[in-house]
């Protein structure tokens, strides 16, 4: 395949699952320059690893597997965050660069960003509805490691965002 | 405790399938923007060099490119050239720092492996990086000595010494910046790559933990 070929089925591949890297970027960058600066170095390394892709792995998992792998590698300075434990420690949290979302989205995302990288890396592919073989894949783990972890990650994000599920 | 959890996983599902419209849609580029993107990212692998590194690459350059031109037009003589050429020297090791990091950045292609393998091989690349640094620093202290007595000769020659002491003080702060070049630089490196490397060790350490204490254990595979 030509050069330009690949370009444009590339372009395509992007423009469909660019989903993709916008949450990826969302949850490991709290500001929108890093997010812009994130989402470039997906690109780049989509684009570099795209003529080497063979289409043993569904797209979206290839996708997947390299966005998290380049915003977890980046070596940008993050702040260590407290750990969060109720509702209402985490409403006193400013917003950043969150404008546009409902306050359900945001504290969910503010609640998700309080994990660490590899939990960040399996609750977003659990919501992503992706499965447990999936998630193993992408991450390079055992199907009940996966397992081990979600529910820890599901009990955490649960205990402090109960409240607000309740009527 | 079971409640929570059975409940809230359904709950955050409809939220984080309502926010995707949301994020996506507000961020989302179209095709000729991801084009010319590609276009211009593609023009130069040189972009995956790090700014500050390129600027300093071109200062460097622009210096040295008017201290030959300045030398050459004023005719300073062969010590001056020789200090030239050690400057010339320092340049090309700093362009072959350069270079390896660019060879680095390049053999780390994140689009094959899974992300325990990444970050794998990514903490050895930059274990392997911060041990041939702190080798290669070693060259600094070299270039400085070599450069030293050209330059004190020079300043003799025009005068800018105007006496012993001038000389002595001159003398004592060079011994000082040849004795802490390669400790200073050697702190530099680590405080630089320890960070990154203590992080990508931290998430491996965290990818391996459960599955250590659980191998074996029957039953633990639970679809969803």
């Amino acid at each position: 395949m030509n050069t330009r070929n690949l370009e444009k089925e590339f372009v395509s591949l992007i423009s469909q699952h660019q989903g993709i890297i916008h949450k990826v970027c969302h949850i490991y960058c709290s500001h929108s320059e890093d997010r812009k600066d994130t989402a470039q170095e997906i690109m780049m390394q989509l684009w570099r690893a795209y003529p080497s892709f063979r289409g043993e792995s569904k797209i979206s998992t290839w996708v997947y597997r390299v966005a998290l792998n380049t915003a977890i590698s980046n070596f940008r300075k993050i702040k260590a965050r407290p750990l969060i434990k109720t509702l209402a420690e985490l409403r006193e949290i400013p917003s950043e660069d969150d404008g546009g979302l409902d306050e359900e989205t945001t504290l969910l995302y503010k609640a998700i960003s309080r994990l660490s990288k590899i939990e960040k890396a399996i609750i977003l592919l659990y919501l992503d509805e992706k499965s447990y073989a999936e998630i193993a894949e992408i991450i390079g783990i055992s199907k009940s490691n996966v397992s081990v972890k979600l529910v820890r990650i599901k009990s955490r994000l649960g205990n402090t965002l109960k409240p607000l599920f309740d009527p | 405790m079971n409640e929570v959890k059975d409940m809230v996983p359904d709950k955050l599902k409809t939220i984080w399938q309502n926010s995707d419209r949301a994020v996506s849609s507000r961020n989302r580029l179209d095709e000729t923007a991801i084009s010319h993107w590609i276009k211009r990212n593609s023009a130069t692998s040189l972009s995956n060099l790090s700014r500050d590194s390129l600027l300093e690459a071109g200062l460097l350059l622009i210096v040295l490119a008017h201290l030959d031109a300045g030398i050459v037009l004023r005719s300073g003589g062969w010590k001056l050239l020789l200090l030239t050429g050690v400057l010339n020297l320092l340049f090309a090791f700093f362009i072959a720092v350069l270079f390896r990091q660019f060879r680095i950045t390049n053999r780390i292609k994140l689009g094959d492996r899974n992300l325990r393998e990444t970050l794998t091989d990514l903490t050895e690349v930059l274990k392997g990086n911060l041990v041939w640094l702190k080798r290669v620093s070693l060259f600094g202290p070299v270039g400085f000595l070599c450069g030293v007595p050209v330059c004190f000769k020079v300043m003799l020659d025009v005068d800018v010494f105007m006496d012993g002491k001038g000389l002595a003080i001159a003398a004592c702060f060079t011994a000082v910046l040849i004795a802490a070049y390669y400790p200073v630089h050697n702190l530099i490196v680590r405080l630089q790559y320890s960070n990154p490397i203590k992080d990508l060790e931290d998430c491996l350490k965290e990818l391996q933990e459960p599955e250590r204490g659980r191998e074996g254990r029957p039953g633990s595979d639970r679809q969803n």
